[in-house]
């Protein structure tokens, strides 16, 4: 493995940044509606003290919104959690689609500020690969990051997920800018020391309007 | 007479509950979960007040009161966010906001505002 430089640390805080930040915002949104909900509670109780019976089916109602809210928190939570242990080890086995999954819950609130949705497919058997996991999630959200950029409005970006003879690909699409662009213009994306790092490479399908991850089944270190 | 108020936010849970809790204070409420949907709505109805959440898909809160600014100058805008900067704070009333509230809201001082 590639020993990391400062460069490679700038971009995993920035990028650990990110989705803190776009995590706790939508935290912020669970709080505001367990908020709302607790002070519709009172709006009951100060119905109740002035002799207007509560409805047990509106409390119960009340009672299952703010379950599921903690449900959507708790969620939230599990996410951060995962890529914060992701950077635990430098190199392990990892499901390879439920980590493009875990990449595309955490920008699918990225995605929808663009009206792009995001849907994952795993064309193969469980694939998995030998690698730095904290920083191919990287790699998967500056292609998701740049993917939304290019994509039209109110399309769904595909990601599909498959094994290969040297490993495995992850593919974005369709985008017609993929077919439109010579592949060259894509070769500086995403930064060359997260490619370097995972012996990775991101190429341009122009075929099918895809950009591609190529990664190898393990990692040389 | 009871106040019209446009409410605008794309978490539908969020509008929800809002929608409810204005109505049970009287208020005439109309949402939307984007600002283009709102646009569609003010082109159509007259609001006292409009509450727009600023993170919104395509158009965001503040190019949201920016174009809307124009079409009903005499309907109040109040911002809300989930994190309230003083340079945002500052933009959104510079746009023409008439005030800028945090979520979690306080839902007496939004009610006031709405009043006031």
């Amino acid at each position: 493995m590639t020993k990391p430089n400062n460069s490679h640390g700038k971009t995993g805080v920035r990028f650990f940044g990110e989705i803190t930040a776009l995590l706790s915002h939508d935290l912020k949104n669970v709080l505001s509606i367990i908020n709302e909900n607790a002070g519709l509670l009172e709006d009951f109780s100060l119905m109740a003290a002035d002799g207007n019976p509560i409805d047990p089916e509106r409390l119960g109602m009340v009672a299952a919104k703010i379950r599921r809210q903690v449900r959507r928190a708790d969620e939230m939570i599990k996410r951060l959690n995962q890529v914060g242990h992701s950077a635990d080890r430098p190199q392990g086995a990892v499901n390879l689609t439920d980590l493009v999954e875990l990449v595309c819950a955490l920008a699918s609130r990225k995605a929808a500020q663009k009206a792009v949705s995001l849907s994952v497919t795993q064309r193969s058997e469980s694939v998995m690969v030998k690698t730095d996991a904290f920083t191919l999630q990287q790699l998967i959200w500056a292609c998701i990051d740049m993917a939304i950029c290019i994509v039209e409005a109110s399309n769904t970006l595909e990601i599909d997920v498959k094994s290969t003879t040297q490993g495995a690909t992850i593919r974005f699409g369709p985008m017609e800018a993929i077919t439109n662009k010579p592949a060259e213009a894509w070769s500086e994306l995403p930064q060359k020391e997260i490619l370097k790092i995972l012996n990775a490479n991101v190429v341009a399908d122009r075929d099918k309007g895809m950009l591609v991850i190529q990664i190898p089944l393990e990692m040389t270190t | 007479m009871s106040k019209k108020i446009l409410i605008v936010d794309d978490d539908e849970d969020l509008l929800e509950i809002m929608v409810e809790r204005l109505r049970m204070r009287g208020m005439t409420v109309v949402s939307a979960s984007t600002a283009i949907e709102a646009f569609t709505l003010i082109e159509q109805q007259t609001f006292d007040v409009m509450i727009i959440d600023f993170m919104l898909p395509e158009i965001d809160g503040l190019q949201a009161i920016k174009m809307i600014r124009e079409k009903q100058p005499g309907m109040r805008i109040i911002l809300q966010t989930a994190y309230a900067t003083i340079e945002k704070e500052s933009e959104a009333l510079a746009l023409g906001a008439w005030d800028v509230v945090e979520k979690p809201a306080d839902f007496d001082r939004l009610t006031q505002l709405i009043k006031q």
